[in-house]
């Protein structure tokens, strides 16, 4: 039955129709007060409305127009990269910027076929030793460079 | 003379050995990232806006200012060397730049190139200096009632920049202006669509939201397709053009400026419009036009004046209104802001020194773009030949650092991942994310004006026909809106556009 609609307007139609509906249920509590005098809810409440009205515009008239089949989805690509940002926030928070820095060279790297292991593997250390020069020594931000663990063991690690 | 007085105050800002720095930096990274594959200025400006913040806004805006047409100019080179264009705005120059390097006068189009848009730059600087005062001076005029009519041309003017359906990138406008609201109402302190989520009771930050809908996005669709890219068996033996070059070119490059002059200060204006509307422009004039699409040196001359020249005015909404026209001047708004300064027209009254500062800078720039980037035209040549495969894990990274660093905080990045995974559905369903956050940003402006308009009109929305300002642009939104609906000018835009 999807063959024969404009599967991209119907998902950005649904797309619209939820976030009005989210908008819907996070101001519930606001008062709206009136167009002289307006509560904090009124402006985000109207925004919903409108942007319902689009929603179902679009959803209708995705049902009328010429079918468009689903866009094809680059799948790899699109989750190395997610991945290698969320393991990038995770890392970065746990073990500092250097272990982050390869850790998410490595994991984006898988976007491409073959991977090519050997560069990234190198390429890792080089941009993690890159963004701490530049963004700690250089700029001077307040970044955690190494684990703690091998802090304790290893305390020279602080002096650089 | 006021104007003399304004300049020379500009300069003195400008040529302080600081922001001389700043500027130099600002265009050599602009130029780097833009001779890189797979980079827009915008993600450019968006990675690197964070690191700015430390410096005084004078200098930050100076040198993020750099990064822009350094970036456009690098992409020219791109473009004529390896027909890829950096970014929208040179895909014109691509046509004849590349024919050009084919046919071994790759050196003579760099040339011509980089001196349009130098001369471009001149005259642009001398524009936005007489443009601005009585722009600045209109707008300190302006009650709640003739903002919230201006935001709304500014809004609609963002769809016009937007490719395909005129609907959704009205759609996607306002709910970019619901993003902008989320956060503690100024008003009331009562807290919107939070979630109880503290950190984004002031708001959601726009840097993550920029990278993640631009960069994080854009490189996923990168990826897509394997990025081959040939050289145009370049070898640049001469950088010096003929003088029978020199003499065809720079009629052009005059008109082009005046193209880009004028369409880089309308809504919706900046990147894309002036180079294409300055090659048809030659294209219909000249006395062969068969000539163009084969090498025509004017068919380079005039897009990479009118580029540079747009680029240049398309400060001037942003800078004496506050209005950004496209997504870059979102962000260089966006960037006074974290800066605390509201933009608007008292940005000049009060901060003359940043104001002229940054419009003097962008002459400085583009001579030092000249100077410098000429003899190291070697060097770009060589950048193009970075493999993607090695640089985008770099990319993932500096936004990774980018999106943290502006407040320490990592909820940041993980905003800056949703919104890649966001900005990359909305290109998958077709929709330009350009309109949301010209949306996000004026939207906190939009609403709070919105109020105390509706506050002094005791909740009348006649006010905004009966002030003449305000009925005489929305007035102008009106025809915009028509013209849009209007099919004859939609399959001319498309045309443009494709």
């Amino acid at each position: 039955m999807l063959r024969r609609v404009d599967v991209k307007d119907l998902a950005f139609g649904l797309f619209l129709i939820a976030l009005a509906v989210v908008a819907f249920l996070s101001t519930r509590t606001l008062s709206v007060g009136t167009a002289a005098d307006m509560g904090p809810g009124f402006v985000p409440r109207t925004l919903a409305w409108i942007i319902l009205a689009f929603g179902v515009a679009i959803c209708v008239s995705s049902l009328l127009k010429a079918p468009v089949p689903w866009p094809e989805v680059a799948w790899r690509p699109l989750a190395a990269v997610l991945a290698s940002i969320a393991l990038f926030a995770v890392l970065f928070s746990h073990l500092g910027l250097n272990v982050a820095c390869v850790g998410a060279v490595l994991v984006a790297g898988t976007a491409t076929k073959p991977v090519p292991w050997r560069q990234l593997l190198l390429f890792g250390p080089v941009l993690a030793a890159f963004s701490a020069v530049l963004f700690v020594k250089g700029l001077g931000l307040p970044f955690k460079l190494w684990p703690s663990f091998l802090a304790q063991y290893w305390p020279q690690l602080g002096a650089w | 003379m006021e104007l003399l007085d304004n300049l020379a105050l500009g300069l003195a800002t400008a040529a302080s050995w600081q922001n001389l720095l700043f500027c130099l930096a600002g265009v050599m990274i602009g130029t780097l990232v833009g001779v890189l594959p797979g980079i827009s200025p915008l993600t450019t400006v968006a990675m690197l806006l964070p690191f700015t913040f430390g410096l005084p806004p004078a200098s930050a805006m100076i040198m993020l200012a750099g990064i822009f047409y350094g970036a456009q100019y690098g992409s020219s080179t791109a473009a004529i060397l390896v027909n890829v264009p950096g970014e929208t705005s040179s895909i014109v120059t691509c046509i004849d730049g590349y024919q050009m390097a084919r046919q071994g006068r790759a050196g003579s189009a760099l040339a011509i190139a980089a001196i349009a848009s130098f001369l471009a730059g001149t005259v642009a600087t001398l524009a936005i200096a007489l443009m601005s005062l009585p722009l600045a001076a209109l707008a300190l005029k302006f009650t709640a009632v003739e903002t919230v009519s201006l935001v709304i041309l500014g809004l609609l003017g963002a769809v016009v920049l937007a490719h395909g359906s005129p609907t959704k990138a009205i759609a996607m406008i306002i709910v970019g202006v619901l993003v902008g609201l989320v956060g503690v109402d100024v008003n009331s302190g009562a807290p919107r669509m939070t979630f109880g989520i503290p950190d984004i009771t002031d708001g959601i930050s726009f840097v993550p939201i920029a990278i993640g809908l631009f960069g994080i996005a854009e490189m996923i669709r990168n990826l897509e397709q394997p990025q081959d890219r040939q050289l145009a068996g370049v070898r640049i033996a001469n950088l010096l053009p003929t003088r029978a070059e020199m003499i065809a070119a720079f009629p052009a490059m005059l008109r082009g400026t005046a193209v880009g002059c004028l369409l880089g200060v309308l809504p919706g204006g900046g990147a894309a419009l002036p180079p294409f509307s300055a090659y048809a422009l030659e294209k219909k004039i000249a006395a062969d036009p068969s000539r163009f699409g084969k090498g025509a040196i004017e068919g380079v001359a005039s897009p990479e004046a009118a580029n540079n020249a747009g680029a240049q005015t398309s400060f001037v909404p942003m800078l004496t209104l506050g209005l950004p026209t496209n997504p870059l001047m979102a962000l260089m708004i966006g960037a006074l802001m974290i800066q605390g300064i509201q933009p608007g027209p008292q940005v000049m009254t009060k901060q003359p020194d940043l104001f002229w500062g940054v419009i003097a800078s962008m002459w400085i720039g583009n001579l030092m773009l000249v100077i410098i980037n000429l003899p190291l035209i070697g060097i770009w040549v060589s950048l193009l030949r970075v493999p993607y495969a090695l640089l985008f894990p770099a990319i993932v990274v500096f936004c990774g650092i980018g999106a943290y660093s502006i407040n320490s905080s990592l909820f940041d990045v993980w905003l800056m991942l949703g919104f890649g995974a966001l900005g990359y559905f909305f290109l998958k369903v077709g929709v330009e994310p350009a309109p949301f956050v010209l949306g996000f940003v004026l939207g906190p402006m939009l609403e709070e004006n919105f109020r105390r308009a509706m506050l002094i009109a005791s909740g009348d929305l006649m006010v905004f026909i009966a002030r003449p300002i305000s009925a005489f642009l929305l007035a102008c939104s009106a025809a915009l809106l028509a013209a849009l609906l209007f099919p004859e000018i939609r399959r001319r835009r498309e045309a443009l556009q494709d």
